[in-house]
Formats: C-alpha cells, sequence, structure tokens
C-alpha cells in the first residue's frame, strides 16, 4: 500500500500549497486571462463600436447569437476557470476556519472575487455567484443568483474589505505576491472603495435607495485620485505567449478595424488621445470602419485606408486597465451632477479628462488646449445634455475595457449609437439593436439546465435582447 | 470374436496360420519380411482360445515373438534377433503431395520419449529394441502407428486428416490450444496472410479477415495510425483499442491523430511490428477469451507470435524484399471553370502580393468563367485566365516503400535461434515526408535436458519520420490550402514564388489559416526519431509430466525525440511570424513479470489442466520539452537561437499486482470448460478501492461427437458460450487534487490549479459479456461456418465528465455511465474448388454487425460530446447509439420539404442527429485461388452505412472550387436565373422558384451552419488487397544454392466497387481516436498501392 502511494503522488506537483502564488496567479487572470479577453475583443470592443472586427468576429458584430457557443463558452469559462478558480480556492483557505485564515488575505482576495463576478453579471446576467466556482467543495450544480443580490451583495462584502484594509498590518498581505500594487494595501482599499462606488452607480438608477447611501459613504474613504493608482497589469515586448499581452494575441488574428462612431466622435471633439489609440493610413488620416455593415457594403470599403488600434492598445507592450482615476473622478462628476454627492460636476468632470488623457501621455499643451477651447470639455446644457457628456467621456476613458464601455452604454443610453437600417447593415437577431447581454453557453445549459431554467424564468428569456436588472435607462 | 480362436493345420507356411487368426477376429499381423520367413510350415492345432492364449502358443512353437500393440495390431518379430538399443531415422512426408512435413512429433510408444522432425521432414530417434513401435503425430494429420521392426529407417507419408477440423490456435498467455475446445470467439490469421500485401503497419493487413473487427487506417502520412476497434466502442470517454501482447509482453501502443484544430498524427507505435517476423496474429474478441489479460482485455487482445527458428540442419537464410508504390486513391472533384472571386466577379487585387482586402468572400472561386481574360493575379501581374488541373493530381508525389529483410535461423533438436534484420525506407505522398526504420530481431529457444525450457527475444527498432502532415485546421494543412485555392491560380505560381525579398511568406490571401503549401513544405520542419527495445525472457521447468512452471520477464522501452521548427516568415499576431522551435525527449517504459504454474492430469475420459500465476505491471513515462518563439539568426534551430523559451516536464508511473488462475477441464475430448478468474491491485485507484477481480467461463460442447452424430454432411459441430466480467482503473495521479507552479516570466511564482476534479472514491470501472457461438464443418471440411452472437455491457465508466463551467472546473473523474454493444459475426471458410495438385479455391467470408446503445450518463447529463467540428458534434445520449452526429438541419415543413423564404434561401431547422459514425455492417470477401505454383489473392471489405461528417466538402462549397457548386452560375451571370433551392416557398408552400446567387447559395449553408449535406454515407465496396504470388518450380533452381523462390505482384486499397461519399474516401479522418472515423476535415487522400515482392530461402 505504501508503494502504491508513494506511485501514485506525482512528483511533478504538489497538493498543497501557499495561497500566496494562487492569489498572484488569480489577480494575473483576471486582466491577462481569457476571461477579459474574450469579454474585451469579440463582444464588448465591438457592442461598445470601439473595434470593428472582420473575419469570423463580424458575426458577433452584427447582432448574431448562433454562434456554435464557443465565443460565449470562452468568455464565460475564462473567468469561471481563470480567475475564480484559483480567487475562491485562496478564500476557502484564508477564510476564517480555514487552513491558512488571514483576514487580509480574505479581504483581498474578495476584491479580486468581485471584480470577476462582476464582470460575469454584466455580461450574462444571472450566474451562479454565491455557490459559483466551488466546484472543489463538491458543489457541481450550482445555483444561479440574480444580477441584483449578486450587486448588492458585492457592495456589502466591500465594505468589510475596505475597513479591514484600511486597518490591516501590510505584513499579513501579499508582500512578493501581488502584481497590482506590490501589497500597497493603501492602494488596494482605494481600488475596492472605487469599484464599490462603480457597482454602486451602475445600479443607481433602478435602486436609488439602495445605491444612493454607498454613494455616499464610497465619498467619504479614499478613491482612486491619481494614475499611479490606477488598477492594471503591464505586459512587456518580452513577455512569452503564456503570459503575452492578450490584446495583442486577439488584435492580429481577428485583424480589428477601428469603429468608425469612435473615430468620427473622437474627431468631432477634436480629442487628442484618437492619435493614441488609432493609427493613422498612409494618408495621414483617420478613418473608421463602420460596425454591422453588410457583406456587400464591406466589400466597397477599402479597407487599406482604415484605421487599426494603435500600439498603445493592443501592442505587444501595451497596459491592460480594468479602474482608473478617470473612470472614479466622471462617476464622482456624474454623483455631484444628480446632487448624491455635493460637489462641483464640472470641475471633477474635468480633473476626470486630465487625468484620461493624462494617463495616455498626452502632452500638458494639448491637455491644456483640448480642455479650454473644447465645448466638449465643459459640462454644458441640460442635465441630460450634462449627463451625456459625462457618459461619453466615461466610455472613452475606460478604454481598453470596453466591458465599461458597453456598461455606460447600456446603463446611461449615451453616447447614442448609430442607427442600423436594412440594406447597409446586416440587422441580426436583435433588429438592429444592440444586445444586452451574452447569451450562457451550451454547456451551462445542458449539464445545469434545473438551475438554468430557474435563473431565465426569473430573468427573461436567454437572448441578446434581454435587458439586464440594472439596464433601465433608454 | 476374439473369444473361441481355433486353428487346426498341419505343415502350413506361418503366413496361413497368421491368416486364419486374422479371419476369425479384428487382429492383424504386422512383420517385415526380412525378419521372418513367411514360407517356414509349422503345424499348429488348438481349439476355442483367446488371442493371448493362441499367441503364447504360436511363441512355443516357432521362433518368434508376438506383442500386442494398440489398434489390435500384433507385431512380429524374430526370437532370436532380440537386441539392444539402436538408431532409427527417416522422413515425413506429406501424403497429399510429397513435401516434407517439418514439426511432426514422433513418439516411442508408450514413453515420452519423442523428438520433433526437423525443417525437411528428418528425424533420427533411438528406439530400446528392435520391436519399437513409433507414434507420428502432427496436427491437421492422421496419427499412424509405425512398428519399427528393426528397420534403420523408417519413411511415413501422414495422411491429412479430414474428419477433424482440429485447429491449434494461440489464445490468452500464449497458451495454445485446440480451437474446439474454446467457448469463446477467436480469429488466427498467419502471417503469410499478414506478409501478402505487405502494410507498413501489419495491424492494417487484418482489415476484412476478421469479422468483429473494424480498422480503419487514417491517411495521415507514412507511419500514420489505425483506428482498430473490436466489438463496437466500450468505453465511452476511453481507450477502446485492444490490447496487442507480443510473445506474451504486452506492447505498448497508443493512437495517434491530429485534433480538431490540427496537429499531427505520430503513429501509434503497431507499425513498429515487422510483418517478416510475425508467425501469426490472434485476435481474441471478446472479455471472454482475454479475461487473462485482466483489465487491459476488456476491448479484446490481439496476440502476436514471433518467428522461432527451426531445428534443421545447417542454417537457413531467407532474403525478401518488397517494393511499392503509391498514388492518392480518391482525389475531390474539383470545378475547372471560375475564377477567384464572388458574385460572378474577380475580385480586385491590391498591394503586393495582390490581395483581396477582405479576405472573404473575395477569397471564394465564384468568380469569373475562364475563357482566356486577362486579369491580376495574385502576383499582381496580368494573367491569361487558364483552367487549373486538379491541384491533387499535380503536388503530391508518387509514395513509396522498400522493404528488405534477410534472416537466418537454424538450432539442432536443443536449441533454436532465429535473426533478422530489417530496413525499410518509404516515401509518402506528401513530398517530404519520409520513414526511415530499421529493425533487429533475435530470438532464442533452447531446451535444458528433458526439463527446462528457455525462450528469449530482443527486439531493436530505430526509425526516424520526417514531416509529418500537419492535418485538420491547421494554418500548415497544405491539402486544406490546396482545396480551397482559387481555380485561376496554377500551384506553379505558388511554388515559384514562396518567399518575398524579406524572406515572408508570400501568399494569395490575407488568412492565416490557408497558407502558401510549398511554403509550408519548405519552411516548416518536423522529425521525430525513435529507439525501442523490446525484450523477453522465460523459463519453463517441467517438473513432472504433469506439473510444469513458467518465469516471463519482458520489458518495452522506448525513447523519442521529436523537433518541430518553422521559420520566420509566416504571418501571425497581424505581422509576419519570427519563427518557433519546439522539441520533446520522452522515455515510456513497460515491464512485465509473470509467474505461472500448470498442473495437468488425465483420468480416463476426463482430463483437465489448472493454472495459477501472477503478474507485475509497471508503467513509467517520463519526458522534458522545451520551445522557443524568435528566432535570433536565420537558420540555427538551437534553442539558444531563439529570443523567448520554456520548458516543461512530465512524469507517471503506475503499477498493478495481478494474481490469476486458469482452469480448463474436457470430458471425452467433446465438452470443455474453461474459467478464468483474476484479480488485480492497481495503484492509480484509492487504496480502499483498488482491488478487483474478474472471471470468465466459457464451455465447448462438441455436439457431433458427443452424440455421435454420423450424418454425412456435417463433419463436426460446436456450440459454445462464455460469460466474463473485467474491471478496469485509471491513469496515475487522478485521485488526488494538485497544484502545479507555472513556469512564466513573472514577477510571483504562479501556482495553477487544474481544471479537472479528483474523485477521491473512485471505483474499478466494470464489463461484464457474454458470448454464444457455433461452429459447423460440412462436407468434409470444405464448408466451415462460424457464428457469435455477443452482448457487453460497460458500467461505472472511469471518465472525464464535463462540469459545468460556473463550477470553476472544467471535468471531473467520475464513475458515470453504461454502454452496451450487442453483435453478430459470421465467418464461413469455403473451398468452392479442390483437386489435388490442381485448382483450387478458397474463399473466407467475415460479416460483423455491432450495435451500440448508451443507456446512462451521470445524472441528468443530456449528452456527453465526443467530438467537435464547425457545426457539429459527435454525441452520446442515453438511449441512443454512441456516436451519433448532431447537426442543424434545414428547416422542413411536414413533409420534411426545405422550407425557402422569400429570397430564395434555405433556412436553419433543428438541431438534431444525422447519422452516426458507426456502420451497420462490415464484411471482408477474402479469396485465394491457387494452380500448382501459382495463386492469387484478392480481398473485397465492405463497410455498409455510417456517416462521414465531410468538412472538406463543406468548405470546397463555401470557397466554390468543388464541382457542385456550378449550378446555376452560367443563368446567373447571364441573368437568366441562378441556383434554384429544392424546397417549398415558405410563404405559399409552392414549389420554391427564386433563383439566387450560387455564391450566397453556399455561403447562406455555410452561414446558418446547416449540416445537412455534409453528412455523408460512409458504405463503400473496395478491393482492398490483390496478390498474385508465384512460387519457382523446383526443377528450376535445382542448380542454383536456393531452396525456393518466391514472387509476388500485390496491391492494396486497388480501387472502389462503389463510393456512397463524394469527394473522399470515407477513411480519411485525422484522428485513429474513438470517433476519428467520423470527421473528414481535408486529410491526406487515401492511397492506392502496388508493388513486388521478393522472397528467398536459401
Amino acid at each position: 500500500d505504501d508503494e502504491f502511494k508513494e506511485i501514485n503522488s506525482n512528483p511533478n506537483a504538489v497538493t498543497d500549497i501557499d495561497d500566496e502564488y494562487l492569489f498572484a496567479n488569480a489577480v494575473l487572470q483576471s486582466l491577462r486571462g481569457n476571461g477579459n479577453t474574450y469579454a474585451q475583443f469579440p463582444f464588448a470592443s465591438q457592442y461598445a463600436h470601439v473595434y470593428t472586427g472582420l473575419s469570423n468576429k463580424m458575426f458577433i458584430d452584427r447582432y448574431y447569437d448562433n454562434f456554435t457557443s464557443a465565443e460565449y463558452r470562452d468568455l464565460y469559462e475564462g473567468i469561471f476557470y481563470g480567475p475564480i478558480r484559483h480567487i475562491q480556492d485562496v478564500i476557502r483557505m484564508t477564510k476564517p476556519g480555514g487552513d491558512r485564515e488571514n483576514e487580509v488575505r480574505h479581504a483581498m482576495a474578495q476584491v479580486v472575487a468581485a471584480m470577476n463576478f462582476s464582470r460575469l453579471a454584466d455580461a450574462f446576467g444571472s450566474v451562479p455567484y454565491q455557490q459559483g466556482g466551488l466546484g472543489q467543495e463538491g458543489n457541481l450544480y450550482p445555483e444561479f443568483d440574480s444580477v441584483e443580490f449578486i450587486y448588492k451583495d458585492m457592495m456589502n462584502k466591500l465594505k468589510e474589505v475596505i475597513s479591514v484594509l484600511q486597518s490591516a498590518d501590510a505584513k499579513k498581505g501579499y508582500p512578493g505576491a501581488d502584481p497590482f500594487f506590490n501589497n500597497d494595501l493603501d492602494k488596494w482599499s482605494r481600488f475596492a472603495n472605487s469599484l464599490r462606488l462603480r457597482l454602486a452607480m451602475r445600479i443607481r438608477l433602478v435602486a436609488p435607495d439602495d445605491a444612493n447611501p454607498v454613494i455616499v459613504e464610497c465619498l467619504s474613504l479614499p478613491l482612486i485620485e491619481e494614475n499611479e493608482q490606477n488598477v492594471r497589469n503591464e505586459n512587456q515586448d518580452s513577455d512569452i505567449s503564456e503570459f503575452q499581452n492578450p490584446a495583442y494575441n486577439q488584435y492580429g488574428y481577428w485583424k480589428w478595424k477601428m469603429s468608425d462612431f469612435f473615430v468620427e466622435t473622437l474627431k468631432n471633439m477634436e480629442d487628442p488621445r484618437l492619435e493614441v489609440f488609432a493609427a493613422a493610413n498612409a494618408n495621414g488620416e483617420y478613418l473608421g470602419l463602420p460596425n454591422g455593415l453588410s457583406d456587400t457594403e464591406l466589400s466597397k470599403q477599402n479597407l487599406e485606408l482604415i484605421a487599426v488600434p494603435s500600439d498603445q492598445l493592443v501592442g505587444k507592450a501595451s497596459t491592460i486597465y480594468y479602474l482608473t482615476a478617470a473612470e472614479v473622478w466622471l462617476l464622482r462628476a456624474e454623483a455631484a451632477l444628480f446632487g448624491l454627492v455635493p460637489g462641483d460636476a464640472n470641475e471633477l468632470y474635468q480633473t476626470a479628462i486630465r487625468k484620461s488623457l493624462q494617463q495616455w501621455q498626452v502632452s500638458e499643451e494639448a491637455i491644456s488646449a483640448y480642455l479650454s477651447d473644447n465645448q466638449y470639455t465643459t459640462l454644458v446644457g441640460s442635465t441630460e445634455r450634462q449627463f451625456e457628456q459625462i457618459a461619453t467621456q466615461l466610455w472613452i476613458a475606460v478604454l481598453p475595457n470596453a466591458m465599461e464601455g458597453w456598461s455606460t452604454i447600456r446603463r446611461t443610453g449615451y453616447p447614442v449609437l448609430p442607427n442600423r437600417y436594412a440594406p447597409k447593415y446586416d440587422l441580426g437577431v436583435t433588429d438592429g439593436e444592440l444586445p444586452t447581454r451574452c447569451k450562457y453557453p451550451s454547456s451551462e445549459v445542458n449539464i445545469n439546465q434545473e438551475n438554468y431554467l430557474k435563473a431565465i424564468a426569473e430573468q427573461g428569456p436567454d437572448e441578446i435582447t434581454t435587458p439586464l436588472w440594472w439596464d433601465v435607462k433608454n | 470374436q476374439s473369444e473361441g480362436l481355433s486353428v487346426n493345420l498341419s505343415n502350413q507356411p506361418i503366413k496361413v496360420v497368421f491368416n486364419s487368426i486374422q479371419e476369425q477376429s479384428d487382429y492383424r499381423f504386422f512383420y517385415s519380411d526380412d525378419v521372418i520367413d513367411l514360407n517356414e510350415r509349422y503345424s499348429i492345432s488348438f481349439s476355442n482360445k483367446s488371442i493371448q492364449e493362441a499367441l503364447e502358443i504360436l511363441t512355443s512353437k516357432t521362433q518368434l515373438s508376438f506383442k500386442i500393440v494398440e489398434e489390435k495390431l500384433i507385431v512380429v518379430s524374430n526370437q532370436a534377433i532380440q537386441s539392444s538399443a539402436f538408431l532409427v531415422k527417416g522422413r515425413i512426408v506429406s501424403a497429399t503431395d510429397n513435401e516434407p512435413l517439418p514439426g511432426v512429433n514422433v513418439v516411442l510408444q508408450g514413453t515420452t520419449t519423442g523428438k520433433v522432425c526437423d525443417f525437411d521432414g528428418n528425424y533420427e530417434i533411438e528406439v530400446p529394441n528392435e520391436s519399437a513401435v513409433l507414434v507420428f503425430s502432427f496436427i491437421g494429420f492422421k496419427k499412424q502407428v509405425v512398428p519399427v521392426n528393426a528397420r534403420p529407417v523408417v519413411n511415413v507419408a501422414l495422411e491429412e486428416d479430414v474428419s477433424s477440423i482440429e485447429e491449434v490456435v494461440v489464445t490468452a498467455l500464449s497458451i495454445e490450444r485446440d480451437k474446439n475446445s474454446l467457448g469463446y470467439s477467436i480469429t488466427q490469421v498467419s502471417g503469410d496472410d499478414i506478409n501478402g500485401a505487405k502494410e507498413s503497419n501489419p495491424i492494417n493487413s487484418l482489415a476484412g479477415k476478421v469479422s468483429g473487427l473494424q480498422i480503419t487506417k487514417s491517411p495521415t502520412g507514412v507511419d500514420g495510425s489505425s483506428r482498430v476497434v473490436l466489438r463496437g466502442v466500450a468505453s465511452m470517454l476511453g481507450n477502446n483499442r485492444p490490447l496487442f501482447v507480443i510473445d506474451g509482453i504486452p506492447m505498448n501502443a497508443g493512437y495517434g491523430g491530429a485534433g480538431r484544430w490540427g496537429g499531427k498524427d505520430s503513429g501509434d507505435a503497431l507499425s513498429d511490428l515487422n510483418p517478416e517476423d510475425i508467425e501469426s496474429m490472434s485476435v481474441l474478441k471478446g472479455a471472454g477469451a482475454a479475461a487473462a489479460y485482466g483489465s487491459r482485455g476488456a476491448n479484446g487482445v490481439i496476440l502476436i507470435t514471433t518467428k522461432k527458428g527451426k531445428n534443421k540442419k545447417g542454417i537457413g537464410v531467407s532474403f525478401s524484399s518488397g517494393y511499392t508504390a503509391e498514388t492518392p486513391m480518391v482525389t475531390p472533384d474539383f470545378q475547372y471553370e471560375y475564377t477567384q472571386g464572388a458574385f460572378g466577379q474577380y475580385p480586385t487585387l491590391a498591394g503586393n502580393p495582390a490581395k483581396p482586402l477582405a479576405d472573404y468572400p473575395w477569397i471564394w472561386s465564384y468568380g469569373t468563367k475562364i475563357e482566356g481574360q486577362t486579369e491580376t493575379n495574385w502576383l499582381g501581374q496580368e494573367e491569361q485566365m487558364t483552367r487549373q488541373p486538379n491541384p491533387y493530381d499535380a503536388f503530391f508525389r508518387t509514395g513509396s516503400s522498400f522493404v528488405n529483410t534477410i534472416s537466418f535461423d537454424g538450432g539442432n533438436e536443443n536449441t533454436t535461434f532465429r535473426a533478422s534484420i530489417t530496413n525499410q525506407d518509404s516515401k509518402g505522398i506528401m513530398p517530404n515526408n519520409d520513414l526511415s526504420r530499421q529493425t533487429i530481431n533475435l530470438r532464442g529457444f533452447s531446451k535444458l535436458g528433458e526439463k527446462l525450457e528457455f525462450d528469449s527475444k530482443l527486439t531493436y527498432i530505430r526509425s526516424k519520420v520526417e514531416n509529418r502532415p500537419y492535418l485538420a485546421e491547421d494554418g500548415s494543412n497544405i491539402v486544406q490550402s490546396i482545396s480551397i485555392l482559387p481555380r485561376n491560380i496554377s500551384l506553379e505560381s505558388m511554388k515559384n514564388n514562396t518567399v518575398d525579398a524579406d524572406g515572408n511568406m508570400l501568399d494569395w490571401n490575407i488568412d492565416p489559416t490557408f497558407a502558401n503549401p510549398y511554403w509550408v513544405l519548405e519552411n516548416i520542419y518536423n522529425a521525430d526519431e525513435k529507439n525501442r527495445l523490446q525484450g523477453m525472457f522465460s523459463v519453463k521447468w517441467d517438473i513432472t509430466d504433469n506439473f510444469n512452471a513458467l518465469v516471463r520477464s519482458g520489458v518495452d522501452y522506448s525513447n523519442a525525440n521529436s523537433k518541430e521548427h518553422e521559420n520566420p516568415g509566416r504571418p501571425s499576431d497581424g505581422n509576419p511570424g519570427k519563427g518557433s522551435v519546439a522539441q520533446t525527449m520522452g522515455n515510456t517504459m513497460e515491464w512485465n513479470t509473470d509467474f505461472l504454474a500448470t498442473y495437468s492430469k488425465e483420468y480416463n475420459d476426463f482430463s483437465f489442466s489448472l493454472s495459477a500465476g501472477g503478474n507485475y505491471r509497471y508503467n513509467k513515462y517520463n519526458s522534458i520539452s522545451q520551445g522557443g518563439r524568435v528566432m535570433k539568426v536565420p537558420g540555427l534551430y538551437h534553442i539558444s537561437n531563439y529570443e523567448s523559451f520554456g520548458t516543461s516536464e512530465w512524469f507517471s508511473e503506475k503499477s498493478v499486482y495481478s494474481l490469476y488462475s486458469l482452469g480448463q477441464f474436457s470430458y471425452k475430448n467433446y465438452l470443455y470448460l474453461d474459467v478464468t478468474a483474476r484479480n488485480d491491485w492497481s495503484s492509480t485507484l484509492p487504496l480502499s478501492n483498488n482491488s478487483y477481480f474478474y472471471h470468465s467461463e466459457n464451455v465447448s460442447l462438441l455436439f457431433s461427437e458427443a452424440f455421435n452424430l454420423n450424418w454425412d454432411w456435417l463433419d463436426t459441430g460446436k456450440i459454445r458460450a462464455s460469460f466474463a466480467k473485467v474491471g478496469n482503473d485509471t491513469g496515475a495521479y487522478e485521485i488526488a487534487q494538485y497544484y502545479s507552479i507555472q513556469q512564466t516570466q513573472t514577477d510571483f511564482p504562479l501556482a495553477g490549479i487544474g481544471g479537472q476534479l479528483p474523485h477521491f472514491d473512485l471505483q474499478p470501472e466494470e464489463t461484464e459479456s457474454w458470448e454464444v457461438g457455433t461452429n459447423l464443418s460440412f462436407l468434409k471440411n470444405r464448408l466451415v461456418f462460424d457464428f457469435t452472437y455477443y452482448y457487453s455491457v460497460s458500467d461505472n465508466q472511469i471518465m472525464n465528465v464535463d462540469l459545468t463551467p460556473s463550477t470553476g472546473y472544467g471535468t471531473k473523474k467520475m464513475n458515470a455511465g453504461k454502454l452496451q454493444n450487442t453483435g453478430y459475426e459470421v465467418q464461413l471458410n469455403a473451398k468452392p474448388l479442390e483437386s489435388k495438385n490442381g485448382l483450387n479455391w478458397d474463399v473466407i467470408l467475415t460479416w460483423s454487425k455491432n450495435k451500440s446503445e448508451v443507456e446512462e450518463l451521470y445524472g441528468d447529463m443530456e449528452f456527453l460530446p465526443l467530438a467537435e467540428e464547425f457545426h457539429m458534434m459527435i454525441q452520446a445520449r442515453p438511449g441512443e447509439a454512441y456516436g451519433m452526429i448532431y447537426t442543424t438541419d434545414y428547416k422542413r415543413d411536414a413533409f420534411g420539404n426545405k422550407l425557402i423564404d422569400k429570397d430564395g434561401f434555405a433556412q436553419a431547422g433543428e438541431w438534431k442527429a444525422m447519422g452516426n459514425i458507426n456502420p451497420d455492417w462490415i464484411g471482408g470477401i477474402n479469396n485465394r485461388i491457387s494452380y500448382k505454383d501459382l495463386s492469387l489473392n484478392f480481398l473485397i471489405d465492405v463497410q455498409m452505412g455510417g456517416d462521414v461528417y465531410s468538412w472538406g466538402k463543406a468548405y470546397m462549397g463555401l470557397f466554390g472550387t468543388s464541382v457542385e457548386t456550378l449550378e446555376g452560375r452560367e443563368e446567373w451571370n447571364a441573368g437568366t436565373g441562378g441556383f434554384v433551392e429544392d424546397g417549398v416557398s415558405e410563404s405559399n408552400g409552392q414549389p420554391n422558384t427564386v433563383a439566387i446567387d450560387p455564391t450566397m447559395r453556399w455561403y447562406n449553408i455555410y452561414n446558418r451552419q446547416i449540416g445537412t449535406e455534409w453528412i455523408q454515407d460512409a458504405t463503400n465496396v473496395r478491393l482492398r488487397e490483390l496478390v498474385l504470388a508465384y512460387k519457382l518450380p523446383s526443377k528450376w533452381i535445382a542448380k542454383l544454392p536456393v531452396e525456393n523462390v518466391n514472387f509476388s505482384l500485390v496491391g492494396r486499397n486497388l480501387f472502389f466497387l462503389y463510393r456512397a461519399m463524394d469527394h473522399f474516401d470515407p477513411e480519411t479522418g485525422f484522428s485513429s481516436g474513438n470517433t476519428g472515423n467520423g470527421i473528414e476535415h481535408l486529410s491526406l487522400p487515401s492511397t492506392t498501392s502496388y508493388g513486388v515482392n521478393l522472397k528467398i530461402n536459401f
């Protein structure tokens, strides 16, 4: 028996490990893993009208939903198998009573879990949350939780996390295993608080009574204010394929072009970030490719002249951003605009724009020029008009996190996307309307059918036109 | 009659006395003229005596002595010349053709002393006295009892025994048995049958020759693997290949093949078997036959016995040489009329090389009619459009295989040896795909005294394969590239323009999936080199006449080194690729040690044999891989020449202890019972469940003997039944959750958790099977009929069950799933023509039908995905057969008509089962016609039913390169019509009349993912094998220093008598896995081979 035991133990792997290595993996996978990659590229960046994909990614851009399920599956599995599998194991180990109980690490892990579950909920709607990713504990048929529950629960959890992190002993964190902030717990608490703000802002129109007090709370605590506090991941030219920038990998393969709507919007605003995001064509012009064109229209396009994304967005050494100072300042501007918190919305708005331009290394002269004589960089007009300005800046500032861009359009209705009409555009299954969610992958439908059916009975049909709980504004 | 013998003779020759006694009794006198004088006269008289009394009287009155031996024979000898031991020799021939019979047993009657005659039929034996009696016996011949009668030379002609079909076959644990005594189905194929039309993988030579055995060779280059399934797939996701055992030692043989997204077929190691060394192959089909092998026998066993040396004078040398050439058998039907383009227009090409700006639709071949017009070609030059020939014909070369073997054998009565050396050089039809293999095989057999036998074997195989072709949806799959190449682009232009000034690949399109085929040939290289050693040593000790013990140990070790590199220049990541290298070194070992003790005894009509044995098996695999990207200096493929690199390491080991026992009981040579019991202890299962027990019971009744059926038309009749239960374990390290440390260049060590959840309480898998069968032989064995019905159910299958992704894990090892197989097997051997020294015709007909049904999956799981391809999935679903092909059908009305929308397009309907990968039945008709020294063998192989999902057809439809895409083009371009979809209009129910652009017709099906047209009937009938052999007559070669010269013309896979599938051979998979026969994705074409073989014995 001893011989068998010895023979059947794998010398190239271990059965017990310090959670720090799992934590570092979960953190890296949150931005560099398949989940983020597949969320951003095929779906969000096209739905947000930032990029237009060619080849078979066109089907997504044309609002079809009948993929062999690979696309939905890649996204769903990418998040569950990458960050969630690993962070749930960290949570299991570090929670009260766990093998490696540690409240600081547990708190940090909660933040990572929230960033991934919120991405799932924003893409699909209801997902297994309380029971999600717990296969190791024997939960093979997890029940779904509603978007409402997920949001509220994450906001509650983050509140506890922030209080733990604010008074935590950094030694109990992850020194040497934190790819985001090198165990700077102040930055982690700002991250947690900013994420909580993002969540609250997302649901403020559907559940103001839940959201507004949280927003006030968030603003009373430190938030991400400077670009050095941004949640991001940097890539190097030398990275080997396993951890190569997913943006870079996806870019070449699918031949992305800049969206015509994106290019024209920035051009119209004389936004200096256009040159940052897009590469000019041989004639020095910036031209985009309209999203959703039909085959015949597409074949008329001279693709050689259309701008491709710049190295800043898709180069091998480009940085992947998740949550930035600019986004937080814009959310604060919105909160101020609607009187949820005191403050000068315009001032916050301009701070946000400045932070965003600085983030992309736009020169100070260009920043001043943009802010001083551009009608778009000053909040003007009705509250709704100002809201549109804030949302439009938000849509630009979140790049390359196009998931937030798509969510912003769904939540605020801004920027207003161009209408699609036949036969110039292929109208897909939504009759040309922007998809509001992704369909569940067939693996979930097939294997976890009972819980799936319960979830869609509550949420609405499993279609890409079913709005999410917080998607209430037209 | 033997009572009451009376003789009353006076002065008569002794011969008359003998005659008198012979007339009164069944006894016969046997004597030799030179020993006694038959004319010597005696006076003898007695009455009412028994034969013994009579002989006593004769003894006293004459100088003769008498001895009653068997068969009521009385041997007469001269009392005067009773003497001591002397040597008898002689030659034994077959009475049929006077050819010497090697291997005949010569035994001194009443003793266990015996000899085996040599290759030329000669024997020598010492006899104790002149009245000794010799018994000559040989399988398939009538036993002869011959008194020596003082003769120094006793030559014997043995007559063939047609009244019994006694056939000795090799069964489990290499035990030779009379086939009649077996309660299960077994088919033995001789080395000659395998060697006729040689395949480099000898397993392929079994196709069509064994009922119940389905062999599908993948056309994946030289040394490609084959799918081998006995009696249907039993394990849904596990390995279903039978176990291969060579000379008692199990052989490592995984299966090869590419995946859906590409790769290459690295072979299945079965081709390491050298056909020249094979004496016979026994196919143990069911678990009953294979139960002694425990879990590994669950899918049946193929036992391979290699040649031993022969006891003969001097050293026998034989030389064989074979050369075969091969050419594609089936190539797709292309259209030859329209250029690149879409909607009937030639594309606008820009840049250098000139490419359409969007990859589709402009890279399709739906352009203008080729009528000598001038267009800008892909090189940016003005070119007159011409019809291009079938690219398969132009691209592939004639493959070849040249195999030479020289073997030596010899020995004496105590020791024999055989040594052979084989060299094989093969060239595949893919222009750079080569194989070189050398095999050395040594076999020694020795007897030490009367009691000890040693057997040993050592085989060394070295092989190197270069440039195994890339398959399936792989950017390096050349076949895929040439299949969709626009029909106006010449291969010549691709060949002459592979790289630009910067050394980057030149291609006519921007999709890296369809590369310039010649660039791939020149710039992507792979090679694998393997050194394999198989050794075996066994000792058998005959402790007493009834009791023997055997110990055997054998190892199969191989070391493989594979290397692959790609030069910079292929577009990837939007930019030219920077080159890559990958290398793996791996060692695989399996070591088996067995012991087996056997006690046999006969009591009158009852005999039994009991064996007990054990086995220890140890498997180990380890490998190290390294890979590098971004080449620094051109042309150096060393890891140091790459900017980034990584390594990985793999190790696994496993051990299994087994104890087993076998019992064989027989009553009066017509009732036989076999039982097997075996228990295994596996290291891979949890300690609490690691022991599992199997057993089998097999009964055979020769009812023709039991009931003394003296029917003229029936020679022998047998019924048999078998039941077996076997278990199965799993792979190493599957019962614990492991963390791995990832090799990264990040600042932090990263640990990962595998996506497979372990099962901490895994149970062994269980297969129960039973079979019944009969074997009937008619018309003096000119017609032998064998029938088997079997049923097997595999339960508790250990499989990776897919989990819902929200568990965070992809799969979990579980005991789940139940699959049953039932089937029929028929084999008919007939001799329609038989004449001595004249024309003979033998026919062997095999037929088998297997039906599988998935009974259960895990929990509520609706289906288990077995394989996927674009727009389809092969599934296992409860209540359905294993391997149903699911795809989207057309939208149809209640009558099955396609519903066509107002614009004239077919629409997507239901996702449903539309085919099955398994044939309805398979069969073979094997003919052997011989006339004197000339013989003709041919094998017709039939597959009825079964489906293949043909993605090649789909691609060629989408790209407009196949002939069927021509429909409606002429009319559409002329504005007079177009493609009119067959169906009814959805709006008014009338037959559809809306003509559409053919470009859009095929795109529409692709876009809506309708797979109906890609499901192709795999039914086919082919001339699988043809051998015309000629043995040079002895008188021609009498003056040459050779014994035999055989010459043959051979052909394999010659042509189809019937083929339902369009464009491809149904045997065109890219993998030999469980569903490998169900998907076609532009693999290499299957090949026809033809050649010559020469064999000379010195």
